[in-house]
């Protein structure tokens, strides 16, 4: 994690011998800095779940199994959702100490950010739950519908001798049981749920890099400028909507 | 780009990339591992008390319906019979209700892979404090080491990030005893339909 500096800029420290000087702008660091109280940043910070759309209160107190159960009703996506936290984002800059052009570029830059590829992220990562969801629904559906049908078939080998009038019973709950599976494979057979879920979920996870790719400014981001480089954002955060890859294409540029 | 604003992008991908990461990965790999354990001990328990049931069915059988002042006589049959032969059939029940929810669970833990998912999350973990090792230090004077570093420390963990994503999608896969059961089905109900059963058990 990044060292953040104290509240108060304590004097410059000296550094020991046999290692190199600090940059001239390099942060100040001191011991006593580590028993200080905690900044607004560290309190912001500390507290912060991992950025999910998934409510933090989602069946709170449940057992983890259960709380991986698949939801009857599937909630509305989050227009809101952002990858970085505007709070956390604003007490990290005053953290730094970032002087008003890099806030201004970094700024601009989730700007851009927000335009060009936050809302498909938001897309791709929103389908790719309800996939999710709707693939271990039928899943989990098919999964009490096979108990059902080794119940019944246990029950109908033991019930055979014992209570032969029960027989036809049982055998009509297993026909039901296939019918139902017949029922649920021909629905479930329209869009399957499994690729949509793992194709979306391979893009989302693609423009998350990508996101911070362009925020870190690395290649190829760092090779352009102005608005060369927020076209190139728009270009390839486009390309990965569609599938499209770059740098894993073999006919990518051709 | 100066290299004040590389230690503040630097800052920023530190804490919502790579810190977050990490955060997501030690909840994803608390969250399988009780899951797993939760779904395991619940199978368990089933086989335990199919056990239990069956012992104890066997146990009832065996002192109160053999002989020949037993539940079994035609004559001189004991007052108590009617609560034995009860909770026989409800041992017995429970001996053949049992085994399929514990097959249920075995079933549920194929298809969310626990297992698999905790070793990949672990991994990533471990090669995201690889990535994290490489992050530039604030006291580095020379901006070119600084910015290699950098540079380093970000590819590094998107790649980590890049791998998890990859090893994640080929673990998914719908478990076999499902697959098998849509088939079987699907053929039952078609018999059914055509009129042809085959057998009581069908």
């Amino acid at each position: 994690m990044a060292e953040q500096s104290p509240p108060v800029v304590p004097p410059p420290p000296v550094p020991p011998a046999g290692t190199t000087a600090p940059a001239p702008d390099a942060k100040p660091i001191s011991v006593s800095a580590l028993n200080e109280a905690p900044s607004e940043l560290d309190q912001l910070l500390g507290e912060a779940p991992p950025v999910s759309q998934e409510p933090t209160s989602f069946r709170k107190g449940w057992a983890s199994w259960l709380r991986q159960m698949p939801r009857l009703s599937f909630p509305q996506p989050n227009e809101q959702f952002e990858l970085i936290d505007r709070k956390q984002l604003i007490a990290l800059l005053k953290d730094m100490r970032a002087d008003q052009d890099s806030a201004r570029r970094i700024v601009a830059d989730l700007k851009h950010l927000d335009v060009e590829l936050l809302r498909m992220f938001r897309e791709r990562d929103y389908e790719a739950k309800y996939q999710q969801n709707r693939y271990r629904l039928y899943q989990i559906t098919y999964i009490l519908l096979a108990a059902l049908a080794t119940l019944l078939g246990s029950l109908l080998a033991l019930f055979l001798e014992v209570r032969p009038a029960l027989v036809p019973y049982i055998a009509l709950g297993e026909t039901f049981v296939a019918l139902a599976t017949t029922y649920l494979a021909t629905i479930s057979g329209r869009e399957p749920a499994m690729p949509a879920w793992l194709d979306n979920r391979r893009r989302a996870e693609h423009l998350r890099r990508e996101y911070f790719r362009y925020l870190a400014n690395i290649e190829p981001y760092d090779e352009v400028e102005g608005y060369e480089r927020e076209m190139l954002l728009a270009r390839r955060a486009a390309d990965i909507n569609r599938g499209f890859f770059p740098g894993l294409n073999p006919d990518e540029g051709k | 780009m100066n290299r004040k604003e590389l230690e503040t992008r630097y800052a920023l991908f530190n804490q919502f990339a790579l810190q977050d990461q990490k955060k997501y990965y030690k909840k994803a790999l608390g969250e399988n591992r009780k899951a797993a354990a939760q779904v395991n001990r619940l199978r368990a328990f089933m086989g335990l008390m199919t056990g239990v049931s069956a012992a104890i069915a066997g146990f009832i059988v065996q002192t109160q319906f053999l002989g020949k002042n037993s539940c079994s006589a035609t004559l001189n049959v004991p007052d108590d019979c009617v609560a034995w032969r009860t909770a026989v059939v409800i041992l017995t029940v429970m001996a053949v209700v049992l085994p399929a929810i514990a097959a249920l669970f075995s079933t549920l833990a194929d298809l969310y892979q626990w297992d698999k998912l905790i070793a990949i999350y672990r991994s990533a973990m471990e090669n995201l404090e690889v990535a994290d090792a490489q992050s530039p230090h604030p006291q580095t004077s020379d901006d070119l080491i600084f910015r290699a570093s950098y540079r380093a420390f970000v590819e590094g963990t998107l790649n980590v990030m890049s791998d998890e994503t990859a090893q994640w999608g080929q673990s998914i896969r719908t478990p076999q005893q499902v697959e098998h059961f849509i088939t079987e089905e699907i053929e039952k109900a078609q018999r059914r339909m055509t009129g042809r059963t085959d057998s009581v058990k069908g």
